[in-house]
């Protein structure tokens, strides 16, 4: 179902990852791991369709759920309406269910700032996970939290993608994370080349 | 209220007081005229149709102008903050036009295009578009990418787009924007008035300026000042609030 053949990437002529080759199955789960500025989140970008300043072919389902290392949420708007902009084919019932899966059915109406960090978190990963997209792309999205905060949000992408059967991308510096996901690990290298390989570990 | 609301007020009747007592002192209308005269005079001209006249020919000329810088002004600071490209074929643009003093535009404007209504919308919309552009362009900057980029991602709609995430994120720079412009914007429709227009608050005070009628000017123009300060506390201040709730609430 995603299926990527990225010859070269650059930025400004220097190239930053190169001959990159993934083939994923419905139901598959990876984590791509490799130090800071290896080129993780230009891969995920690209998976992504958000950067299509390539050479090679992509080819992924049209709905893809996102995640990053932020929240990033519309802090104007309250939370149902975070989950609702961003899925306006949801019906009220999933929209609930969603926010109750996350501990924040009594939160509907707050707005983001009226959230603690932790709230926010969940909102961001009930959003990601409201639709279960057949794709779902996750930049990090666990990292630097305090650990207890960090296990509630990791069995709770567990569930998540037990129930829809996503096929998952995940960036990470934890073989942790990859374990408790059950996803097969997979980390860029860069040799003796200024750019990344990806190698199954 | 506000606790210093009773010195406002306060401070105000002193104004008027000292207004009151100079004009007393002067005792020569044709040069200070007291407070009173210059409202029997409102009064006067209200009753003759020529106040509510002239302050509609003005207020339209301040919106048209006013809602068109703020629609062309925000495209363009929109898209030259998104784009470093267009940005730095459109800057020395900008810096141009931001420092051409509103003066020549508006007689460029009448030389060029007529004597007419839309010269003189045009040269007001010009002389406020590059602020506006300015303050726009300053917020796009700092729109966070990663927004963009789940807006993307999740395929939202343009509609959708416009309204929940670029438009909110811009507001505080709209706002700021807004007030700018409207500050600036009436000031100049009344010099676009002064130098061509056969109505306005502007006309009038140039007519009643080659009369030497001081009070004639004072009327006209207190007149137009208490339309703008309605129009600030009443429409500028209260929508600033109501749009700004969220901020309100997540700091209770
Ligand atoms: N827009 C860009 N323009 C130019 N260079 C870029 C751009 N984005 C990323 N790069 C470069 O590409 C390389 C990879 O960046 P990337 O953000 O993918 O790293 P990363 O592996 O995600 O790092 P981290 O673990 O710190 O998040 C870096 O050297 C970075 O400087
Ligand atoms: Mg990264």
């Amino acid at each position: 179902m995603l299926k990527l053949d990225l010859l070269c990437k650059s930025f400004a002529g220097h190239s930053v990852l190169e001959d990159i080759h993934l083939d994923l199955r419905q139901g598959d789960r990876v984590a791509v791991m490799g130090p800071s500025g290896i080129g993780k989140t230009t891969l995920l970008r690209i998976i992504a369709g958000l950067d299509t300043r390539f050479r090679g072919v992509r080819k992924t389902p049209d709905e893809i759920a996102l995640m990053f290392q932020n929240p990033t949420l519309l802090n104007w708007r309250t939370a149902e309406e975070n989950l609702r902009i961003f899925h306006p084919d949801a019906g009220e019932r999933e929209v609930r269910q969603a926010l109750k899966q996350v501990g924040l059915e009594e939160k509907a109406s707050h707005y983001p700032q009226q959230l603690s960090v932790g709230q926010q978190r969940r909102l961001a990963l009930a959003r990601c996970f409201l639709t279960a997209a057949p794709l779902v792309l996750l930049d990090e999205p666990f990292t630097s939290l305090d650990p207890s905060l960090r296990s509630e949000m990791l069995s709770l992408t567990r569930e998540f993608l037990d129930q829809s059967n996503s096929t998952m991308v995940l960036v990470t510096h934890s073989h942790d994370e990859a374990i408790a996901l059950g996803a097969r690990c997979f980390q860029l290298f860069s040799e003796k080349k200024k750019s990344a390989e990806l190698v199954a570990i | 209220m506000r606790r210093d609301t009773g010195i406002r007020i306060f401070s105000l009747g002193l104004f008027l007081l000292f207004w009151g007592s100079l004009s007393a002192f002067l005792s020569d209308p044709q040069i200070l005229p007291s407070p009173s005269q210059v409202l029997m005079e409102m009064s006067a001209l209200w009753q003759k149709g020529k106040l509510q006249e002239n302050l509609i020919a003005t207020g339209w000329r301040v919106f048209a102008a006013f809602g068109l810088a703020m629609i062309i002004g925000g495209a363009f600071g929109y898209v030259m903050g998104k784009s470093d490209e267009l940005d730095a074929w459109l800057d020395p643009w900008l810096i141009i036009f931001l420092n051409l003093p509103a003066l020549v535009l508006i007689v460029l404007c009448y030389l060029w295009v007529g004597l007419n209504e839309f010269a003189a919308v045009l040269a007001v919309t010009l002389s406020k578009v590059p602020m506006t552009t300015t303050i726009i362009r300053e917020g796009a900057r700092n729109a966070s990418w990663e927004l963009r980029d789940l807006a993307t991602v999740y395929r939202l709609p343009a509609l959708t787009r416009l309204r929940h995430i670029i438009l909110p994120e811009l507001f505080p720079h709209i706002v700021s924007a807004a007030r700018t412009g409207f500050s600036v914007i009436w000031k100049i429709v009344l010099v676009v008035e002064f130098l061509g227009r056969p109505n306005g608050i502007g006309r009038q005070i140039h007519t009643q300026f080659s009369l030497f009628d001081v009070t004639g000017v004072l009327a006209y123009a207190l007149s137009f000042v208490v339309c703008i300060l309605f129009i600030e506390f009443a429409i500028m201040q209260p929508s600033e609030k109501r749009m700004g709730r969220w901020r309100a609430n997540a700091k209770a």
